[in-house]
């Protein structure tokens, strides 16, 4: 009887174990593209970095991304020293973070495929600076792979990164970060 | 020297270092990032000896290796094809779960057919730092513009 009872026991605790690892999807390939241009801008200012880790609860909605600032890549040399070494200062801060979850979780149907359309909300870090965000996003629900896609916007000062006022009027004040993961099943 | 061709040398003078500063700013301006191709590695290292110096202190390894082109030799554990152009090699020691991970310069190609799991691998790139395993999903050493060391192994995009 005892045996049954710890067979029993056990047999739980991995469903759970396997139940709670199916709810959890993650990448390391995340895309975040960085964009600070304005119409007086003389090009693009804007980075790509395509090495972003997200991972994503489906059961509770929780989501979480991590990037490596100097993993930000631009066209232009010049460009990508000042956003590491006079904006961001990536030294100094090298990592930016999102720790937040998706509000109307219960509205996506996560053994559907579809798209559905979301509300994100929580933390982000960056420049040393934690501030909370809201914005709208997208889960494309793709069989075993889940798309998921929001553009926050952030205002520079608010995160304490200076634009010299030489170059004021060439560099939008409100950064655009568009965030895409396609992520899989943690197994 | 008369005065008028005081005034024509600093004239003259003047052009000259506004036309200097111009194509300097000009040139700085529009410089592209050199190929990590012809860059010498600043470090060449063991993945294992790599993933020990971040995993033991992550501040003084970003310290010594973040912005540096570096050589690193491992075991290949995946191949990653995101979209066409944008790869990633993922190399680890072969025990640890910590990974380290070269996105490859989207100016080549790499022909992933080679490229074995478990195989001995060389490859160059610019580390851009480290994220520890706090999502539970294994620890990444980061690298930017990767390639494969022996540059045979890289087919340039004209």
């Amino acid at each position: 009887m005892m045996k049954q009872l710890i067979h029993a026991t056990v047999a739980f605790m991995l469903l759970s174990l396997q139940a709670d690892a199916q709810s959890r999807f993650f990448t390391k390939t995340g895309r975040i593209k960085f964009d600070a241009t304005v119409p007086k801008s003389p090009e693009a200012i804007a980075g790509v970095n395509n090495a972003v880790i997200c991972v994503m609860d489906t059961k509770n909605g929780n989501i979480q991304f991590s990037a490596v600032m100097k993993s930000f890549e631009f066209k232009a040399a010049l460009m990508e020293e000042h956003f590491n070494e006079n904006y961001v200062e990536s030294n100094k801060f090298p990592k930016a973070e999102f720790r937040g979850s998706v509000t109307n979780n219960n509205t996506v149907d996560y053994a559907k495929d579809g798209s559905y359309k979301v509300k994100v909300k929580g933390n982000l870090t960056m420049h040393g600076e934690t501030k909370e965000v809201e914005t709208d996003g997208e889960i494309i629900v793709r069989g075993e792979i889940l798309e998921a896609k929001a553009t926050f916007t952030a205002a520079l000062s608010d995160y304490k990164v200076k634009v010299p006022q030489l170059v004021a009027d060439k560099v939008s004040q409100t950064a655009k970060i568009i965030v895409e993961c396609s992520l899989q099943p943690l197994k | 020297m008369n005065r008028s061709k005081k005034i024509r040398s600093g004239i003259l003078i003047t052009f000259l270092l506004v036309s200097a500063g111009a194509i300097y700013a000009y040139r700085e301006f529009n410089r592209e990032k050199e190929s990590v191709a012809a860059m010498d590695a600043a470090f060449k290292v063991k993945a294992a000896d790599l993933i020990r110096d971040f995993t033991s202190d992550e501040g003084s390894a970003t310290g010594k290796y973040a912005g540096k082109v570096m050589e690193v030799d491992g075991i290949l554990k995946e191949t990653i094809v995101t979209a066409p152009g944008q790869m990633t090699i993922v190399m680890g020691d072969g025990v640890s779960s910590t990974s380290v991970r070269f996105s490859i310069d989207s100016s080549f190609v790499i022909d992933p057919i080679g490229l074995t799991p478990k195989m001995g691998i060389r490859m160059k790139g610019v580390c851009t730092g480290y994220i520890p395993d706090e999502l539970g999903i294994g620890a990444d050493i980061l690298f930017n513009r990767g390639m494969m060391a022996d540059p045979d192994n890289n087919r340039a995009i004209k």
